[in-house]
């Protein structure tokens, strides 16, 4: 389910140079009395790029979607949209629309004729009013609304939560494409990683008002920055050690969680004796009834018993209780039919992973 | 029905009793030839004749009409007044004296009438000493204390509909590039229009009626209709009295009738509306 699915085209408009960036918040700080809904948060989007915001609620990405619409003045920093400081520049007079979560449509006007409405696909829907459309037409309408000014930028907050499943996983494609094709900047805030993984070429993620990561879907999911970034996106197992042997191509971990230590091939920017977090996500555990190649007592493997199996078609999710008590989550897609002789709840088994499947964290 | 008991339909009966015997005595006595309002003459009844005494009483029509004249502009007037405080409760966050202000407009729903009326007249007679304005107790007096009464209802009604108000529909307006006043004229007024029509009738029904604050701020030559009914019923009852009270009811009761039925049609209608758009989100086309 957390695959990544990277489907965008490269952006072949982006600019390159972080200098030009198309739009540029720096030191942006939002208070609401006491509480810091946004706390100095510096961030560069590049013209034509789908940006994806990620948090969970209270992290402050709807408050700076706001803060780029305008409806909010900053408590201290700038906004610069293509170079144009935006602190004294109204809602109304701001080259930036906004699809509203709601879709805020005006209850007591039609739809109404534009060009936009065949671009989503509602081309004979213009005499009707809001109430005479169904949940997915009132959706390309505000969509369609928000492109008729032909901004240069377009907020999007949360645009496909409030469609059912199936539609939504359609939309989402549909979104991109005409992203594509109109060339518009995009910034979408939601809480949804999948969406926010399908949607955007690159993601913010959001925590306490403060932008703990940014980077590529892959990026993000793969390395991630911080234990916060590792945990919110996907599931991971995380591991408390301390570094043993630290050596240029990689560190060895002494942790009291795993029978194991825990060998990690990757450059690590960390010292002897250092307390570090080690995040391997479950689908990158095999799960094994013999012990694998490195054997009892090599580093990256452990013995466990599974507790519980969860069959979600695609892939399964096992549970295991590892020998220290700590329960590890697994998943294998289940790429065969009816394997032959499936690993069954209180079986003994392996789990073993690659070193360079592993991320050590230190913060 | 059967199953509600004989509880609940004699309490139904009992309400209705209550509620509306006074009302149809008073209608069939205004037909009533006796001069007696409480001896049913039933060898010369019904009659309208108490409806065309009422036509040629100079004194009744004439406070009928002020009674109108000041309903429809205390009502105008409270409206504007009460949307605009409504507006500034609902909208404006916490300013500086929101609270003081939230006080101050539901003061006169809270506070007696006798009150009301006591304090306005003291400080009609205070403004006329200093300013010279309002001239003496009369319509102009009667209209301003009206106002400031109906301002709360109105305030009020604004002010919940508002409360329940999407703010995002404003904000979307002021970002598709809509300026402040232009946000209020198209988008928030047209919405807040069914609160600010009932909020209206409410006020002209308010100030139809009263007694208490009038009588008050009221000058010779001003009575409005409930000061002139109040003071002939001081000398008894007189059928004509009932006459035109039965005019009263039923201008209400009509008004009512045409409310309630205009009200289902738009449900339905609404009802329906809906049906239709579900059954267009099930047959939508997964075009890709």
């Amino acid at each position: 389910m957390s695959a990544i699915l990277k489907m965008n085209a490269p952006t072949t408009t982006a600019a390159a140079d972080p200098a030009s960036a198309y739009v540029r918040i720096a030191n942006l700080t939002k208070k609401f009395g006491d509480f810091v809904a946004l706390d100095n948060v510096s961030l560069d989007i590049r013209r034509g790029e789908i940006f994806c915001l990620l948090g969970g609620s209270g992290s402050g990405k709807t408050t700076l979607l706001r803060t780029l619409a305008g409806f909010e003045s900053p408590t201290a920093g700038t906004i610069h949209i293509e170079g144009a400081d935006m602190s004294a520049i109204p809602p109304y007079e701001r080259p930036v629309n906004m699809m509203f979560q709601s879709y805020a449509l005006f209850p007591h006007m039609n739809v109404e004729k534009s060009e936009m409405l065949d671009i989503v696909k509602m081309g004979g829907f213009g005499a009707r009013k809001p109430h005479q459309l169904s949940g997915g037409q009132r959706q390309r309408v505000a969509l369609a609304r928000a492109l008729v000014k032909r901004p240069k930028l377009l907020l999007l907050d949360e645009p496909l939560a409030a469609l059912d499943k199936k539609l939504r996983e359609h939309t989402q494609f549909e979104l991109i494409n005409i992203q594509q094709r109109l060339g518009v900047t995009f910034i979408v805030v939601t809480h949804d990683q999948e969406e926010a993984m399908t949607l955007g070429q690159r993601l913010g993620v959001m925590n306490h008002g403060r932008i703990a990561q940014v980077g590529s879907p892959c990026d993000i999911y793969e390395s991630p920055a911080t234990r916060f970034v590792a945990d919110f996106i996907g599931s991971v197992n995380m591991f408390e050690g301390r570094v043993s042997e630290a050596e240029p191509d990689g560190v060895r971990i002494e942790c009291g969680e795993l029978a194991c230590a825990l060998r990690v091939q990757r450059a690590v920017s960390c010292t002897r004796g250092a307390t570090v977090w080690t995040a391997i996500r479950p689908e990158k555990i095999n799960i094994s009834r013999q012990p694998p190649a490195q054997a009892a007592g090599a580093d990256n493997a452990v013995r466990g018993t599974v507790r519980e199996i969860a069959y979600m078609g695609d892939l399964s999710i096992y549970l295991v209780q590892i020998e220290s008590g700590k329960v590890m989550r697994v998943t294998l897609p289940n790429t065969t039919r009816g394997a032959e002789r499936p690993i069954a709840r209180q079986e003994s088994v392996w789990l073993s992973w690659h070193g360079s499947s592993a991320v050590v964290l230190t913060e | 029905m059967k199953s509600r008991g004989l509880f609940a339909r004699l309490a139904l009966v009992l309400g209705l009793v209550f509620l509306y015997v006074p009302i149809l005595s008073m209608m069939v006595f205004s037909f009533n030839n006796s001069r007696l309002v409480t001896v049913w003459d039933a060898a010369h009844s019904p009659t309208l004749k108490w409806y065309a005494a009422l036509l040629s009483n100079g004194q009744i029509l004439g406070a009928a009409w002020l009674s109108i004249r000041i309903a429809l502009i205390s009502a105008s007037g409270a409206v504007v007044l009460g949307t605009l405080a409504g507006m500034a409760l609902a909208r404006f966050g916490a300013f500086r004296g929101r609270l003081l202000l939230a006080g101050m407009t539901a003061a006169p729903i809270v506070m007696p009438e006798v009150i009301t009326g006591l304090s306005l007249l003291l400080l009609f007679v205070a403004t006329e000493q200093l300013i010279g304005w309002p001239k003496g107790v009369g319509a102009v007096t009667i209209t301003l204390a009206h106002i400031t009464f109906c301002m709360a209802y109105v305030t009020v009604v604004v002010q919940s509909r508002l409360a329940g108000f999407d703010e995002s529909l404003e904000e979307a307006a002021m970002d598709l590039g809509a300026r402040p006043l232009q946000v209020f004229l198209r988008i928030t007024l047209p919405l807040i229009l069914p609160a600010i029509g009932s909020g209206w009738l409410l006020a002209f029904t308010l100030s139809w009626d009263d007694l208490v604050i009038t009588q008050f701020v009221a000058g010779p030559g001003s009575s409005t209709l409930p000061m002139v009914i109040f003071s002939k019923v001081r000398f008894g009852v007189t059928p004509d009295v009932n006459a035109l009270a039965t005019i009263m009811v039923l201008i209400v009761a009509t008004g009512i009738a045409i409310a309630t039925v205009w009200m289902r049609y738009q449900q339905r209608r609404r009802e329906r509306d809906l049906q239709l758009a579900a059954a267009a989100n099930l047959s939508e086309p997964l075009q890709s």
